[in-house]
């Protein structure tokens, strides 16, 4: 509908008595009023750009002078030398973990029994406490009574009788609890259980609660013979040579890491001395200022001593560092010891295929990997420590790369904070990923079906239930992620049948799969709407034309309609993908919150809207990490408008067909 | 629709049978992708249903009708006549439904309390300790006090007699301002504490933690390169002296920092005792009250004589006009009566007040779940007997009580957000359907509208803390100190409490001068706003508060309001609008009569869906409106009258229900007292949020079927 504009004067209905002021009558405050509100997305939109911007423009320039310090302190130093030890007691942690889980598989149901007897007894030992409370009583009643020395005898004889009563009340009243204990009341659903250990389990719980003690015969035949169990594991080759390998690893670590510690300390030295310069000159302008506000001329004299007191001079870095370049043959050699010792131990490794579980196999495979990159990291490092100068000028360039590919993201550390938003993104995008791999074909073939083959009452049924599902709130699925499916995953992650899937069993609750499917449940709604408008909006003649050549209907959806409208279902997996991206609650509590590049799809990951949730609120405004934040902000910000552009884009021409 | 022998060259064309097969396996597939989201949901929905339910039911409208509060697991030991106040004990048993056979012996018990009930005349003088415990025992009642008074004199009471051991400065001043206190023999005794003369030569020295904290409080110019972690206290660093310097110190200090024989300490080039010697005068203080000077309370308060009054503020004096009339408990009126000696009381009456206790007895030890209110209450209620027995106590936060504060929270975040959201969205609306032609501007607006709808929700929360709670303009006479911009309007006195000023660090400034110079004095005082009788808009936020989550939402939830209040304008029929021009209606009056009338189950339909969206979110809530913790409703502690007191309600933060989820579920440790709190406010928030969602639902299927023009 066009706007009319004003009616000529010939026009019966004009109103020439309607009041103008400037020439703009009520007509066009409404008009205007109207316009004005209109414009409220577009400033918005801007302004929403405007605050990410102005709040994050800061943020290189101030890393770069964070980076800078970290440099001439000696801190960068320092850390070449402790990434090559952190690198390298992986190594030794890798095969203390495998061979855990080696042990822990092998001996099955045998390694939670006393796991399962301290949860029994503790359960039971709730379950009858005032029982035990009345029987602590009595039996403090009578031995206070045989300690003193002229209690009547009958007085014994009756505290002894409410004694033994109250024992064979306990007894009973433990025996009860203890039956109704069973394994499906185990908080950790993943132990392995047999029922033969059950009734042992039970008794050996009575006896414990009776005698007071927490060992009983059972406990202690069950601890011999999970010994002897281990001593036969560990006699195996592939345990034999895990051992030796693991001391190999551990050998050299004790001397590296007193090397490190020193250059630590040189560097926390130059490092405390750099910021305490860093912050002088603001300090003693403040207590300048102090000394004037002073009321007395006690305080002013005060303030006169403290800002005397504030050192202005510059530290000389250069000879502050020297300790560390002075320290270079020494870590030659310590990096010679370190290196032979991890070859000895490469070599002792045994292959993943000789372990027969799966985490042991994980672990192992883990360690293989790292064998194949950790010299050239030693030596790499070596070269950095060689090279290094603590007068070279960090360049702007840095501290960009030094955000968009760091690797690390530290804050709040005493040593030195990193903002590298890498394994936020990556966190993010695998989570997406995941979602979407999972979401397309439920949400893609459930349009096709209720589009195309359904019946007209389960499509009446079907689509306002899905449109009722984009409800959900996100929280309420976060929820139902942490109380719920993670514990399932995890359990039934376990069963032999499925461990084909790449990275199963899976190890935590909180991992990038459970995440994934909630996200996938949380996009299926958006998904399924958009692909089945598409779907609609395909011309009738596209199916009449195909049944017509004899194709069956389902020839007709899956090879005439489907690429006839494949770009508004790209459209519509992009604009899912655009709200999995965006999507805050559930990847803030149900993927885990580590943050480091997840290496498969099981593994705990953070993410970028999860580190925004957390972190804004206990940051300072105007901070270095405020404006890190905000900067993590615009990355997200970009990329989900990328994705809608993309997505749009790809609607229109698909309209436009 | 298939041919029994179809020709063999048809492309289409496979074998009868396995084309069959196939087809079914496709279109199995196709059933069971559709199927398997039905039943995910389903099973989702079951389960906090199923668990959700119970809780419910236990714990029944006062789940809705109580705020959350701390759980506080004790065990308890068998015990009779325990006693409670009535309505705590009711909750006491909803708490503890498993436990409820255990209560036995309930029989109700009528307690009197005494009060005494007394007016106080303007112009009386209060200590600040008594004034806040009037406060506490007469609901409502606050002082907006502006003035103190620090020379009237102020009583204490000592229950037994006190010997008092004063040096020689402290005695003279209590002697002249107090003379009356002072008996007549004084046991005086002399004692020689020496203070050093010390030459500390200009050079660089090492310097250890101990040595460093003795020194700061002297005159010596000293520099450290590095300052002291407070968790390392041996640490040597190196402290420079930048030219040689002669002071006097304490013994302290001299053993402190110059002990040759410690490691870290100074060397000295020269050093001189010098003899310093202080009288201390002892003197007996008899039991009973004395009232005498503030600075003499002052000097004996550090010796031991307990009061509640503030001797470094002084009293406060009342400025009610009327008298006030004030009631508390009979056995605390005499001992206010004695201590304050400025109070003018008059019409005082005792008073029998009888109130219904619960006796009951426990038959067994047990475990029980108290909410801390009434924890409190039955720890109170039987202090004197010693009935009540706890064992172990165990607290679990946000755990016990109801979700009220939530679920208000939420409401009134979502009804600020429709306001703000559906008159702009609406009005945004008409003009792209009605008014606008075809152009740039309408094709910026719509793109605009576009991406803003793509935009994360957490980043329309990080647009709402930078703009809402921290930039965003306010009218106020007491600025913030760190303001972004303050543009003075006119000069209006306010009246500036006292109180606000001592309590909340306003600086007033007395005289006239330049805006910016009140702020920097008043950032140099420390304070974090000032006043100087100006009234400003100040460019300071509005704080985490309501309103800023408001405005956050309702940005956020504006695209999807716009479009489909579009899509029902543009279903009302062009010849309504047609009809109503070629009457003589003017633009605006068809648009008012014909047809936002026929838009209005659409628009309808819109602003539930914007609800269900709003209700549901919290990212864009958890920096700009959310808080954890809040022990009263919003309009509950606000002290003023008028508009002040909309303003200071809209500006408080809320409880929300997503947001106290995500308290419950993810920052507090998991284990089976937190679990009924959790399931318990999931249920309730996804029956709110999902009846809104299933109203949208249905309204927009009706609307389809019915509206037909």
């Amino acid at each position: 509908m066009k706007a009319s504009k004003h009616s000529d004067k010939n026009n019966p209905f004009y109103n020439s008595n309607e009041l103008k002021v400037l020439g703009i009558g009520k007509q066009d405050v409404i008009r205007y009023f109207f316009g004005g509100n209109a414009t409220l997305a577009i400033i918005v939109i801007s302004m929403i750009i405007l605050f990410l911007v102005y709040h994050s423009y800061s943020f290189f320039p101030q890393y770069r002078e964070k980076l800078d310090l970290y440099r001439k302190s000696g801190q960068e130093f320092t850390d070449y030398a402790s990434e090559q030890l952190t690198a390298q007691k992986e190594l030794s942690s890798l095969a203390t973990q495998a061979r855990e889980y080696e042990i822990q598989h092998q001996l099955g149901a045998l390694y939670n029994v006393r796991p399962i007897h301290a949860e029994f007894k503790r359960d039971a030992l709730k379950l009858i406490s005032s029982e035990r409370k009345e029987y602590e009583r009595e039996k403090t009643r009578l031995n206070d009574l045989q300690d003193e020395q002229d209690t009547p005898a009958e007085q014994l004889d009756a505290a002894q009788q409410v004694y033994d009563t109250a024992k064979a009340k306990l007894q009973d009243a433990a025996v009860a609890a203890v039956n109704t204990l069973n394994y499906s009341t185990l908080s950790n659903k993943s132990w392995k259980t047999d029922p033969t250990y059950l009734e042992p389990i039970r008794a050996s719980v009575v006896e414990s609660i009776m005698t007071g003690k927490f060992s009983t015969d059972f406990v202690a035949e069950t601890k011999e013979r999970e010994k002897q169990a281990v001593a036969l594991i560990d006699a195996t080759p592939a345990i034999t040579n895990l051992n030796e390998a693991r001391s190999n690893f551990l050998a050299p670590q004790k001397d590296f890491d007193k090397f490190v510690s020193s250059l630590r300390k040189v560097a926390s030295t130059n490092k405390s001395q750099a910021v305490t310069f860093t912050s002088a000159a603001a300090r003693k302008e403040a207590l300048e200022k102090k000394q004037t506000f002073a009321k007395s001329e006690e305080e002013q004299e005060m303030a006169r001593i403290e800002s005397a007191r504030v050192l202005t001079i510059e530290p000389d870095y250069t000879s502050l560092n020297q300790p560390l370049y002075d320290s270079l043959p020494k870590h030659k050699d310590m990096l010679a010891v370190l290196s032979a010792k991890t070859a000895e131990g490469f070599a002792r490794m045994p292959q993943a295929s000789e372990f027969q579980s799966k985490l042991a196999q994980r672990r192992i495979r883990d360690i293989e990997q790292i064998e194949d990159n950790i010299s050239d990291l030693f030596e790499e490092k070596r070269h950095q420590m060689e090279t290094w100068d603590h007068n070279k000028p960090v360049s702007m360039m840095t501290a960009v790369t030094g955000f968009f590919m760091g690797t690390k993201w530290v804050t709040n550390s005493s040593w030195q904070d990193f903002y590298g938003i890498l394994p936020l993104l990556a966190g993010s995008v695998c989570v997406a990923i995941v979602a979407v791999i999972l979401a397309i074909p439920f949400a893609v073939g459930g349009a096709i079906y209720v589009n195309r083959l359904a019946s007209p009452f389960e499509q009446k049924f079907i689509k306002p239930v899905i449109e009722f599902i984009g409800a959900i709130p996100s929280i309420v699925l976060a929820f139902f992620g942490v109380v719920v499916l993670g514990e399932l995953l995890q359990t039934h992650s376990q069963s032999p049948i499925l461990s084909w899937i790449p990275g199963f069993p899976v190890e935590g609750r909180l991992t990038i799969l459970n995440a994934g499917i909630l996200l996938a449940f949380m996009s299926i709604p958006t998904i399924f709407t958009l692909a089945e408008d598409a779907l609609n909006n395909v011309p009738k003649a596209y199916k009449e034309a195909s049944l017509a050549l004899g194709a069956t209907p389902l020839q007709t959806v899956l090879s005439v309609i489907i690429p006839s409208c494949s770009s508004g279902i790209i459209a519509a997996i992009l604009l899912g993908f655009g709200r999995i991206i965006g999507e805050t609650m559930v990847v803030l509590l149900v993927m885990g919150g580590r943050i480091a590049i997840p290496k498969s799809f099981t593994d705990p990951a953070h993410s970028m809207t999860g580190i925004l949730a957390q972190e804004i609120g206990e940051v300072d405004e105007g901070s270095l990490h405020w404006g890190a934040l905000f900067m993590v902000g615009l990355v997200l910000f970009v990329i989900a408008l990328t994705l809608n552009y993309v997505a749009q884009t790809t609607l229109r021409k698909f309209a436009k067909r | 629709m298939s041919t029994p022998e179809a020709p063999k060259d048809n492309p289409f064309c496979k074998s009868q049978e396995s084309r069959k097969t196939q087809e079914n396996a496709i279109r199995t597939l196709f059933i069971i992708a559709t199927y398997v989201i039905l039943l995910s949901a389903a099973f989702i929905f079951g389960d906090i249903i199923i668990k959700g339910t119970p809780v419910l039911a236990s714990k029944g409208w006062s789940f809705i009708f109580k705020k959350p509060q701390t759980l506080n697991v004790i065990e308890v030991e068998k015990s009779d006549h325990i006693e409670v106040p009535v309505k705590n004990f009711d909750s006491i048993i909803e708490s503890n439904a498993k436990h409820s056979d255990l209560f036995t012996n309930i029989k109700e018990v009528q307690h009197q309390t005494n009060v005494t009930t007394f007016d106080i005349a303007p112009g009386s003088v209060i200590g600040e300790g008594y004034l806040k415990n009037l406060e506490k025992q007469n609901k409502g009642f606050y002082l907006r006090f502006d003035k103190r008074d620090t020379q009237s004199p102020v009583a204490f009471t000592l229950e037994s007699p006190k010997s008092i051991t004063l040096r020689n400065p402290e005695f003279e001043s209590l002697k002249a301002s107090a003379p009356e206190i002072v008996p007549a023999e004084v046991e005086v005794a002399e004692r020689n504490l020496s203070k050093f003369e010390v030459t500390i030569e200009e050079g660089e020295y090492p310097i250890g933690k101990s040595a460093h904290d003795a020194l700061v409080p002297t005159k010596l110019v000293f520099q450290m390169r590095q300052t002291f972690a407070d968790d390392e206290p041996d640490k040597i660093n190196q402290v420079i002296i930048p030219s040689t310097q002669t002071i006097t110190v304490e013994a302290a200090v001299y053993f402190a920092a110059f002990d040759e024989d410690e490691r870290g300490t100074l060397p000295l080039s020269a050093e001189e005792s010098i003899p310093n010697k202080i009288l201390f005068h002892t003197f007996e203080l008899p039991a009973g009250t004395h009232a005498v000077a503030p600075d003499a309370l002052a000097i004996l308060e550090k010796h031991g004589a307990n009061s509640q009054h503030n001797t470094a503020r002084g009293s406060i004096i009342f400025n009610n006009k009327k008298p006030l009339t004030l009631t508390v408990p009979s056995n605390e009126f005499e001992e206010l009566r004695k201590a304050n000696p400025g109070l003018q009381i008059s019409n005082v009456s005792n008073q029998d007040i009888a109130s219904t206790y619960i006796s009951f007895s426990l038959s067994k030890d047990a475990e029980l779940r108290f909410d801390i209110d009434d924890y409190e209450a039955i720890t109170l209620g039987n202090k004197a007997s010693g009935n009540f027995i706890p064992l172990s106590e165990k607290t679990h936060s946000y755990s016990g009580g109801g979700i009220l504060g939530p679920i208000v929270g939420t409401a009134l975040l979502v009804i600020i957000c429709m306001v703000v959201a559906l008159s702009t969205g609406i009005a945004t609306s008409v003009f792209l359907n009605e008014y606008a032609a075809k152009g740039k501007f309408i094709a910026t607006v719509r793109l605009a509208m576009l991406n803003l709808a793509g935009v994360p929700s957490i980043v329309f929360g990080l647009f709402g803390l930078g703009l809402f709670v921290i930039l965003a303009p306010t009218l106020t006479s007491q600025p913030n100190v760190e303001s972004k911009l303050i543009i003075p309007i006119a000069p209006i006195a306010s009246d500036i409490g006292a109180r606000e000023v001592e309590d909340k660090k306003i600086y007033v400034s007395e005289e006239k001068m330049g805006t910016d110079e009140v702020r920097n004095l008043a950032a140099a005082a420390g304070s974090t706003r000032f006043y100087d009788g100006w009234q400003y808009i100040s460019f300071q936020g509005w704080g985490t508060c309501m309103l800023a989550g408001g405005f956050t939402l309702a940005i956020m939830v504006l695209p999807v309001i716009i479009t489909s209040c579009e899509e029902s304008l543009s279903a009302v029929p062009m010849g309504f609008r047609e009809a109503s021009l070629a009457l003589g209606a003017t633009k605006w009056q068809s648009i008012r009569t014909a047809v936002l009338p026929y838009a209005f189950p659409g628009i309808l339909t819109a602003s539930i869906l914007g609800i269900t969206r709003v209700a549901g979110e919290t990212a864009p809530i958890m920096f700009t409106a959310a808080v954890a913790e809040r022990s009263d409703l919003p309009w509950q502690g606000i002290n003023a009258t008028g508009l002040d007191a909309f303003v200071g309600f809209l500006q408080q933060s809320v409880q929300a229900l997503p947001y106290h989820i995500y308290t419950v579920a993810g920052r507090i440790p998991q284990s089976e007292y937190t679990e009924p709190m959790q399931y318990g406010s999931v249920l309730v928030f996804m029956m709110i949020v999902m009846t809104f969602a299933a109203f949208s639902v249905w309204l927009r299927i009706r609307i389809r079927n019915k509206i037909k023009w």
